[in-house]
């Protein structure tokens, strides 16, 4: 059973966010959605000299989420998330690398090797091929389950610029950490896309499309809660309502679901819990895709 | 991929008395690349609703050439944002001023670098309308500078040259061009001579005659003795021996500021923009149409009296008006350009076929204006000093010429359209600035072939949101009503520049 996350994103907490490169406006600027007023780096990272982000908090809170959101980053490029208990880096709690110690790629495979095509530029990856990538914002999640002291990103690799030509900067949207509530969704939850177009249907039969930003909507079914979960989820609709951001992560346990299926976003509309059952309820959370 | 309006506007920040810059866009926001200049600047998505913005030129006879730019509405987003706890234009509103302030809008690709932008529109702010959630600020066209008065010295009232105490404060007196008869202003008696002045204490070309109820007096270089003038070029004052004139008239070939005597209109409507306002410079003027409008130049005068200036706006639309189809406009981009509208005939710039890249044509009522005429009058050479009473050594000519306001010079009737229109037709009068009568027979001539037939407006909105269409250029279109079957020309004479529907609005002219 897949087990998803819901990220409360809405509130930073009390942190210092260093660097070893310059940010501009600076580097606070990933605290905060739109994505448009994120940090931009002053180079990118390499294997020898790679950018790392280190975030030291105030107080050593749990923490199940951190996300590197709205970048440029390209399929390739590298990155490591490493959590520590103290502030001189002593004592590892999570490290984001997999078992055979490699650090993960930012779109990882996706296709089974049976599958891949024979020539094609992505037939030795298995990740997606070139023209797909730039249909999802590209965005590092990274399930954690921990109370870190300091977090810190490691990333080195290519990036891009808006017209997919190389870039020497990164740009960092939003990259949030906070708490989460497992989902499991149930049968009839959906997972939409809005092209948002303007369509104008001209009398006569034609069409006239301009247009617009797509996003995502995920309509997630959640059928028998415990109590437990409830409470969970009425403390996150309640702390972001519909204008704080969230993050939606489908499967936390397969990046390659995430790199497609995860966004952030705002809940739309309002959450209301039905019992059917004495002491379970039904509920539909409605998360749509803050795409700026 | 979507298009994003970036807009650039320049404020005033109160506290520490500087300019700022501040930059929004549409959403989904944009942000220029480190190669751009200014690099990675942050153009935040706070813009809910582009400005709509429209430009038109009236039509050849009427309004006198004025053009029309309609104020457009910025509505920006005020939302409160829990993330800064704060709306985010807030300061705009108490630590900055935006009205009276520019403003550019910029179209660009999202996902090209800010070089590639194109400039759309530059206008000028005006004071912001607060509501809770959001924030509009008007725009309107740079046009609306020119609503301002067109001459700002004024006399101190000192006596000698400094005007008598009657003219304490007025504005000095003009004269721009070739004018026929007008009166200059008394200073008093100066040195023992009646001093007159006339064009501010600015240097003139030459005075052609001077009269005392149409009695011709003579000129002199030296100082002038009874009967007699002189008149300092450098300075525009006229020395008058004798006795007090009692009605006392001249023509003036006028300002020389600068050794250069202006009278061609384009030139004096490029010059009243910048260098006697002071409200453009070079960069801001089209001189390449300047220079095609005076290659038939026509030479215009206009007269302003001490303590009457008009606006600048109103001297520009004089002299656009004095020739038939002139136009004077800022347009979207801010650059100053004349011009005469052409008639249909040219090369067409766009096709366009209803239902299949535009919506129906749609007319436009039409006023009086469309019943053609079958004769035109043009007057010139405005005598400003109209005198019934005159000297009786006054010549013949003279005589006649200050009884009359206006020589006239009229079309002969033209009889296909009397025969086709019958009592319909109309007699079409013009009055001009201009002053020569063989500039004014060919306007008139102009005039008359023009409106020999009737003209119709139309509102044409293309779903291509016609790219690079400006006023005046010509258009076809092929619909179904009555004479675009096969195709009719049109010319444009206004244009919406952002349009809420998402389409553009012509209108045109056949």
């Amino acid at each position: 059973m897949t087990t998803g996350l819901l990220v409360d994103a809405s509130a930073f907490p009390a942190v210092e966010l260093t660097s070893n490169c310059d940010w501009t406006p600076y580097l606070d600027a990933i605290k905060t959605m739109p994505f448009v007023s994120g940090a931009r780096s002053s180079r990118v990272g390499t294997v020898d000299n790679p950018v790392t982000i280190t975030m030291r908090f105030a107080r050593r809170d749990p923490l199940d989420y951190g996300g590197l959101l709205g970048a440029n980053f390209r399929q390739a490029l590298y990155w490591r998330c490493e959590a520590f208990a103290d502030d001189d880096l002593t004592k590892r709690l999570f490290d984001s690398r997999p078992a055979s110690g490699l650090d993960r790629r930012v779109v990882p495979q996706l296709m089974r090797e049976k599958l891949l095509p024979w020539g094609a530029d992505n037939g030795f990856r298995g990740d997606l091929p070139k023209r797909h990538v730039r249909l999802f914002p590209p965005g590092i999640h990274c399930p954690l389950a921990c109370r870190p002291k300091v977090l810190r990103w490691t990333l080195y690799g290519p990036a891009f610029n808006p017209d997919r030509t190389a870039a020497s900067h990164y740009d960092i949207g939003f990259a949030p950490v906070g708490l989460a509530v497992p989902i499991i969704r149930a049968t009839g939850s959906t997972a939409d896309y809005q092209p948002g177009d303007e369509v104008t249907r001209v009398a006569g039969g034609g069409l006239s499309v301009d247009p617009g930003t797509g996003r995502r909507l995920a309509r997630i079914d959640l059928r028998l809660m415990p109590e437990t979960q409830r409470n969970d989820i009425a403390v996150l609709v309640a702390s972001v309502n519909n204008d704080l951001p969230v993050v939606w992560v489908p499967d936390k346990a397969r990046p390659e679901v995430n790199a497609l299926w995860g966004f952030v976003g705002r809940l739309s509309g309002s959450t209301s819990h039905r019992w059917g059952q004495p002491a379970h309820t039904d509920t539909t959370i409605s998360v749509e895709e803050w795409p700026e | 991929m979507t298009m994003v309006r970036l807009y650039t506007m320049q404020a005033w920040h109160v506290a520490s008395k500087t300019v700022h810059t501040l930059r929004y866009a549409t959403k989904p926001g944009y942000r220029s690349w480190p190669g751009d200049t200014p690099a990675s600047e942050v153009f935040l998505p706070l813009v809910l609703r582009p400005a709509e913005v429209s430009v038109s030129i009236a039509e050849p006879g009427e309004a006198r050439g004025q053009t029309r730019v309609d104020l457009g509405r910025l509505v920006m987003d005020n939302a409160f944002d829990r993330q800064f706890n704060s709306r985010p234009l807030n300061p705009l509103l108490t630590d900055y001023v935006v009205a009276g302030w520019p403003i550019i809008e910029q179209v660009v690709r999202r996902d090209q670098p800010l070089s590639t932008a194109v400039t759309t529109f530059r206008g000028v702010m005006e004071m912001p309308e607060p509501e809770r959630g959001s924030l509009t600020i008007p725009v309107r066209g740079r046009e609306l500078d020119f609503d301002r008065a067109l001459l700002t010295e004024t006399y101190p009232g000192t006596g000698g040259l400094g005007g008598p105490s009657d003219l304490t404060d007025k504005t000095k007196e003009r004269i721009i061009g070739h004018v026929a008869v007008i009166e200059p202003t008394y200073l008093g008696v100066i040195g023992g001579l009646n001093t007159y002045s006339l064009n501010g204490g600015h240097p003139i070309d030459d005075v052609l005659w001077f009269r005392d109820r149409a009695a011709q007096l003579t000129r002199v270089a030296g100082t002038p003795a009874m009967d007699q003038w002189s008149v300092d070029l450098s300075t525009a004052i006229l020395r008058v021996g004798g006795d007090r004139p009692e009605a006392p008239t001249c023509e003036v070939r006028g300002d020389k500021t600068g050794g250069v005597y202006r009278r061609h209109a384009g030139a004096v409507l490029a010059w009243i923009a910048s260098d006697l306002t002071g409200l453009r410079t070079a960069e801001d003027i089209d001189l390449a149409s300047v220079a095609v409008l005076d290659a038939a130049p026509r030479t215009v005068g206009l007269w302003c009296p001490a303590g009457q200036s008009p606006t600048a706006r109103d001297a520009l639309d004089r002299i656009a008006g004095s020739l038939w189809g002139g136009y004077w406009l800022e347009g979207a981009l801010g650059i100053f350009r004349v011009g005469r509208l052409p008639a249909v005939g040219g090369t067409v710039k766009a096709n366009y076929r209803k239902g299949a890249g535009t919506d129906p044509l749609k007319p436009r009522s039409d006023s009086r204006r469309s019943l053609p005429a079958s004769k035109v009058t043009w007057r010139y050479a405005r005598n400003y000093a109209v005198s019934q009473t005159l000297a009786a050594q006054a010549a013949d000519a003279a005589a006649t010429r200050a009884k009359a306001e206006w020589l006239e010079v009229a079309t002969d009737e033209d009889d296909d359209v009397v025969a086709a229109y019958r009592a319909a037709a109309r007699h079409e009068v013009i009055e001009s600035v201009l002053i020569d009568p063989a500039d004014a027979a060919a306007e008139a001539a102009l005039a008359a072939v023009d409106l020999a037939t009737p003209h119709r407006t139309f509102e044409l909105r293309p779903w291509d949101r016609a790219p690079g269409l400006d006023l005046t250029d010509e258009i076809a279109v092929t619909d179904d009503i009555a004479g675009f079957e096969a195709g009719g020309r049109l010319v444009i004479i206004g244009r919406s520049i952002n349009d809420r529907s998402g389409k553009a609005t012509l209108i045109g002219r056949t």
